[in-house]
């Protein structure tokens, strides 16, 4: 009996070992570590995946799949997603229904512009609004490091490689950018380059809807917060924005880089709403060339006549 | 014998799991109907001969079958994961409707609903449940004895269903919907021999399988509420299983193997028309999917897999002996990966005892990657209860992704 004990035991205790020496060998390997990271995702120990995946990417800092999973976790650990891009887009184009006739307003939004004296100040039709009066904007205010964070997984470029996200998203001129309510970039260069990097369709997918609401939250933040002169913003009667700033050529410099990012990160979302075969994320996408136009008469480079 | 079982036990844990076939639910799994008796006693049951696991297991146990026949008339088990209830809650209340409405229309008429729509996809979901149902047709097995050669022959009609369903984050908090199910009508036949003059028992099992199998792997925000289907594909193959137990190796000790898929076992998956309208709408099949959908089932092949065991039956004192009937001790080594990824050593270790009350009651537990388990089995005359409540893993360590299920089965017969 002492001996069959023995025997039971035994068998017992080698295989809790072998379970205990599976559950502590994460793996050293940069790809197995990405899969344990994904795995954590799924049983919700995002706190768990985000260390996996920073332990594989200081591995192994060129592999594509994992700064794609680490920004998308990144995000995902803070509650930021598509929806917060969907609500504040909404926010700046002041409608919930319908964004068109925005942007077929946007030269009259342009020319409503005001130099040292706001033009809105005295309408009673117009609706001052400041950007940041929308709701969960604090929460995502306060995540902004997580933002940068997750977009320098997508944009910087280790040593001797090139960054996830292609230069092929970004706007050759920012004049000219939308035509017909359409974005003018290189779809098919973007889609080769993410592909070169051995990325698959839907991590494709996911590094795109990162790069998109990780950009336009950026640029959000700025236009926001840092810019370096005082602006005001109005809701006018015909649906169009009305935006007054103290030095308005200097503001035009200043929002550039802003407005870039915007636009790549609309080329972004439009690029996986094509991947995916549209529904939602392309109404998203029509929503935020609406709330571009509506900026770009006010930010950005001067376009001709 | 500890020297022995020590070593059967070290050379099962060493063995390599390179190239690992998959075990999980998929296109390629090995047709079978998952045996009450492996998931209650940790799915250790290679060298434990029991003719429950003669089809499926090891067609070896079939020379063991200790009365002239037996035979199922009929019979129904379920399987149900624990998080299966809130899944089905979820589907049913929140995203069906939702995508019968159009996710685009509640977008703009009610963003918040929306937004607990992706989170509770996301919260409720992430981690896979399965639902498994299994219906038991005429089955027999009947001992035969020819020209010195004594052995059993049996064959079964049983029909499986199974689902999974899990949403995972594609990014930005977007919940992607991963849904598989697959439909099994299994006709095995076995045979099994003991060789004389030698503890072994060798047996062969051929299975008839016509499969059926669906999915949908999509993002939530793409489903469409004007044409949304599941398509139905199917396929057929035959497959060979061999096995081989000894019995009584080493006073108390039997051993136990099987090979599955030693021939056949291959899918050739096609789409024949069969739909599901997931909206009741209709609409024309969206042949882009039926075509990624014959790519992603016949991408993947079916591969051998095989299995090892030992079993020690524990002698007991006197003063036991009258309450139980027997205390048997199992370990086995499982080459199958139970999920979509290669395992360490650990996660491929079965564990079990099963303990003989007496002829109308036993009882199981085991330990099976780590999970624990149990489950009691009541005969009574033309009738049999089963109960089990089992874990299984689903990522690539042991404790990185279990699942708890329960198992309930009903049949009628002589057993």
């Amino acid at each position: 009996m002492i001996r069959s004990f023995s025997i039971l035991a035994l068998a017992v205790g080698l295989g809790a070992l072998l379970a205990a020496c599976d559950a502590a060998s994460t793996g050293t390997d940069a790809d197995v570590l990405l899969t344990d990271a994904r795995l954590a995702r799924q049983a919700g120990d995002l706190d768990e995946a985000v260390a996996l995946l920073e332990e594989a990417y200081a591995l192994d800092p060129a592999l594509t799949a994992v700064r794609v999973e680490l920004s998308a976790t990144y995000l995902q650990r803070e509650g930021i997603d598509l929806l917060d891009v969907d609500r504040l887009m909404r926010h700046v184009t002041g409608s919930s229904v319908a964004p068109h006739p925005l942007a077929n307003a946007a030269g009259s939004a342009a020319e409503g512009r005001a130099g040292a004296t706001c033009v809105y100040e005295d309408d009673p039709t117009a609706t001052p609004f400041a950007l940041s009066d929308v709701e969960g904007y604090a929460d995502l205010f306060g995540n902004q490091d997580v933002v940068d964070d997750a977009l320098a997984l997508l944009h910087d470029a280790p040593d001797g490689d090139l960054p996830v996200m292609p230069e092929a998203l970004r706007a050759v001129a920012l004049c000219g950018a939308v035509v017909d309510g359409r974005l003018v970039y290189d779809r098919e260069a973007a889609l080769a380059a993410l592909r070169a990097d051995g990325l698959t369709d839907d991590e494709i997918a996911a590094a795109l809807a990162v790069n998109g609401a990780t950009l336009f939250l950026d640029s959000y933040f700025f236009l926001a917060e840092d810019l370096p002169q005082q602006t005001a913003w109005y809701r006018l009667a015909d649906g169009t924005i009305g935006v007054c700033a103290e030095d308005p050529d200097a503001l035009r410099t200043q929002t550039e880089a802003a407005l870039a990012d915007f636009f790549e990160a609309l080329a972004s979302l439009d690029l996986r709403a094509e991947l995916i075969g549209g529904g939602p994320a392309r109404e998203i996408v029509d929503h935020g060339v609406a709330a571009y136009e509506a900026l770009r008469g006010h930010f950005g480079p001067v376009c001709g006549a | 014998m500890r020297s022995l079982a020590l070593a059967a036990l070290t050379l099962l844990a060493v063995a390599a799991p390179h190239a690992q076939p998959f075990g999980a639910l998929q296109q390629e799994a090995r047709p079978t109907v998952r045996a009450f008796e492996a998931r209650a006693m940790g799915d250790a049951v290679a060298a434990v001969a029991d003719p429950e696991t003669a089809f499926f297991y090891n067609p070896a146990h079939l020379a063991r079958l200790a009365r002239p026949y037996r035979f199922t008339v009929a019979g129904a088990a379920a399987s149900l994961s624990t998080g299966i209830t809130a899944k089905y809650a979820f589907w049913r209340d929140e995203l069906e409707p939702a995508v019968e409405e159009g996710l685009d229309v509640i977008r703009e008429t009610d963003h918040p609903r929306l937004e607990a729509l992706y989170h509770d996809a996301l919260d409720v979901g992430r981690r896979q449940d399965v639902g498994r149902v299994t219906a038991y047709g005429p089955a027999f097995q009947a001992r035969v004895s020819a020209a010195g050669w004594e052995g059993a022959v049996g064959g079964g009609l049983f029909g499986t269903g199974a689902a999974r369903l899990r949403f995972t984050d594609a990014g930005a908090g977007v919940p992607h919907l991963d849904f598989y199910g697959q439909a099994d009508v299994i006709v095995p036949v076995a045979a099994a021999v003991r060789v004389p003059r030698t503890p072994l028992a060798v047996g062969l099992a051929a299975s008839y399988t016509r499969r059926r199998v669906t999915a949908k792997d999509a993002l939530v925000e793409t489903l469409d509420p004007a044409r949304e289907h599941l398509y139905v594909l199917s396929a057929s193959a035959v497959t060979v299983d061999a096995g081989v137990h000894a019995a009584g190796v080493l006073p108390g000790l039997d051993l136990g193997g099987a090979v599955y898929g030693l021939l056949g076992g291959g899918f050739t998956y096609r789409y024949d028309g069969d739909l599901i309208d997931l909206t009741g709408r209709g609409g024309d099949a969206d042949l882009a999917e039926v075509a990624d959908l014959e790519a992603r089932f016949n991408r993947r092949a079916a591969r051998p897999a095989w299995r090892l065991g030992a079993a020690y039956h524990v002698p007991l004192p006197a003063e036991v002996a009258p309450v139980l009937d027997g205390v048997t001790v199992a370990a086995d080594y499982v080459s199958a990966s139970t999920s979509e990824f290669e395992q360490p050593v650990g996660a491929h270790l079965r564990m079990g005892v099963r303990v003989a009350v007496n002829p109308a009651l036993s009882v199981r537990t085991g330990l099976r990657q780590g999970y624990p388990s149990f489950g009691t089995t009541l005969t009574l005359p033309g009738v049999q209860f089963d109960y089990a409540f089992f874990g299984i893993e689903d990522g690539r360590t042991a404790g990185q992704l279990g699942r708890y299920n329960h198992h309930l089965r009903l049949r009628f017969g002589l057993f």
